[in-house]
């Protein structure tokens, strides 16, 4: 197969795994294919950093030996994937999308790492995002040691971030899937912009061990794939209690699809700042809304009314200059590639300990209440990004001027811990995609799955790729 | 906001300035002054607005300190 059959480059992982089990292909050639589109295309969408070529190939044979004597460690074994280098990978620099920390080098892999490799995945590339996932306030894409990201959509426009490599990556066909992180959206952008289903999990699902920290309370890894399905077979394999990890959830997370529904699905619908959004993201989420109530029902709901944006700034500024604060203390920050990203730890460094813990503790009266809402739904819908990828070459900022950057269920999902996938639901300006969120009670993923997957039962968006 | 309100947060906002030159003078230039102000006056507001939020001595922050104690 050549490196440009795009059936096998858009695979599924589940349609990689049938492959692999009826023989049309191996994990050998599966790697070859991908670490060849990265080594082609990666560059000209600035998604990599480090091609594990060494790493994929051992693991790719121990695969396939594995698979050849019967010996089947689940629907990962074999796959490709790509990690965000914010993720500790033994031996391989891990950047963390910074300029003076390039040679960065761990001596042993992040725990979401050692998960996959236990799954049988084979690591392809670590992969390009923003510099210290955002945390320094930037707002242009010109913010990475990679350079600005590109969307495999529209080249003139970035992909979104922090997980912008991740996102070009898995759009692109250069790897099944990807893992993202998430503090307050970078799962859910880059997969809004680049049309994949992306999973930003219940906080605590996925162990954080060996992932840069930038806010302790905030941060969370998840998949980035091409459908809804794939999210939860990923999840499976990332997710459990990790004593390294104090935060990780004791519950077992188990991606049950044979039980889950099909229909019948109760959805709140969040309509709250549709008024400030771009008009095709607004016109295709109602179309999504549409399409769901063949297989729901529909109510309309409103947030509970409280300043989500200041709480989380608080709280992000505050444990950000800590998690930075060495790199803050000694300078270093000074050569991140991002201007703004020179000077953005410095404020956070001021906030007292008072004024952080008032923000913590009405983050707990807003959590309770958040609770209690979606408690009342199988999940609530809304735009996953309000405007569809900038131009690279324009503030955020100035490109959002007529409607709103902030999307505040991505603020108060971060805040509250809450899972949420985004899914593509169409197109809107300059051919870019836009994406839906499906968002629900911590510990619901496989509910928000079930609800992706209906809806990509009656859709096809998430099956359409850019050209290469 | 009264004048005597706006009074009040400049000079939050001017002595918090004041300890990040205290500490990191050398390196900002007049163009970063600016861009610091800004950061800051942004935290200090949204500090304002969440002292507004009533809570109760019982409103506990949203985080648990767990003792430890290891096995064995």
């Amino acid at each position: 197969m050549s490196v440009n059959d795009d059936h096998l480059s858009f695979a599924t992982i589940r349609e990689l795994g049938r492959m692999l089990r009826s023989g049309d292909t191996t994990p050998t050639r599966l790697a070859e294919h991908f670490l060849g589109r990265l080594e082609t295309i990666g560059p000209e969408l600035n998604a990599v950093v480090t091609i594990t070529r060494e790493r994929a190939m051992r693991e790719a044979q121990l695969a396939e030996d594995e698979l050849a004597s019967g010996y089947d460690r689940g629907p990962l074994h074999g796959i490709p994937y790509g990690a965000k280098d914010l993720l500790a990978t033994a031996g391989i620099p891990t950047s963390w999308g910074a300029e003076p920390l390039r040679g960065q080098v761990f001596s042993d892999d992040a725990t979401a790492v050692k998960k996959l490799r236990d799954a049988g995945a084979v690591l392809v590339a670590k992969l390009a995002m923003i510099e210290m996932a955002g945390g320094m306030g930037y707002n242009q894409p010109v913010a990475s040691l990679t350079g600005a990201p590109r969307n495999p959509w529209n080249r003139d426009s970035w992909t979104g971030g922090s997980s912008s490599g991740s996102g070009a990556s898995v759009a692109a066909g250069l790897v099944p899937f990807a893992i993202g992180s998430e503090t307050g959206g970078s799962i859910l952008s880059p997969s809004s912009y680049c049309g994949l289903s992306g999973l930003r999990p219940s906080y605590g699902r996925v162990s954080r061990h060996g992932a840069m920290a930038l806010c302790w309370t905030l941060d969370k890894l998840g998949p980035m794939c091409h459908t809804a399905d794939d999210t939860g077979l990923v999840l499976e394999a990332l997710a459990g209690y990790d004593p390294a990890d104090g935060s990780t959830l004791r519950e077992t997370y188990r991606y049950e699809p044979e039980h889950a529904r099909a229909l019948g699905f109760r959805l709140g619908v969040l309509r709250q700042g549709l008024d400030q959004v771009q008009p095709e993201v607004k016109a295709n989420f109602e179309a999504a809304c549409d399409a769901l109530s063949n297989v729901a029902t529909l109510e309309e709901v409103v947030l509970p009314d409280y300043p989500y944006g200041d709480v989380y700034a608080l709280i992000l500024s505050s444990e950000g200059a800590a998690a930075f604060e060495d790199l803050i203390e000694q300078g270093v920050i000074s050569g991140l590639t991002a201007p703004e990203d020179r000077l953005g730890g410095y404020a956070g460094t001021t906030v007292t300990a008072v004024e952080y813990l008032r923000a913590m503790r009405v983050r707990r009266r807003i959590n309770d209440e958040v609770d209690a809402l979606l408690s009342r739904y199988d999940a609530v819908v809304h735009p996953a990004s309000n405007t569809v990828a900038s131009p690279i070459g324009v503030n955020f900022d100035v490109y959002a001027k007529p409607w709103s950057r902030r999307n505040a269920l991505t603020s108060l999902g971060n805040l509250s811990g809450f899972p949420a996938l985004s899914v593509a639901t169409g197109f809107g300006e300059r051919g870019l995609p836009t994406g839906m969120q499906i968002a629900g009670r911590v510990g619901s993923e496989n509910a928000l799955i079930a609800v992706g997957s209906a809806y990509q039962q009656l859709t096809d968006w998430h099956a359409q790729h850019p050209k290469n | 906001m009264s004048g005597s309100q706006s009074d009040a947060r400049a000079a939050v906002v001017e002595a918090r300035y004041q300890m990040l030159a205290a500490r990191f003078g050398d390196r900002f230039d007049a163009a970063a002054e600016e861009k610091l102000r800004a950061d800051l006056a942004k935290l200090v507001e949204a500090a304002e607005t969440l002292r507004s939020l009533p809570v109760a001595n019982g409103d506990e922050p949203d985080f648990v300190f767990p003792p430890v104690r290891r096995d064995g």
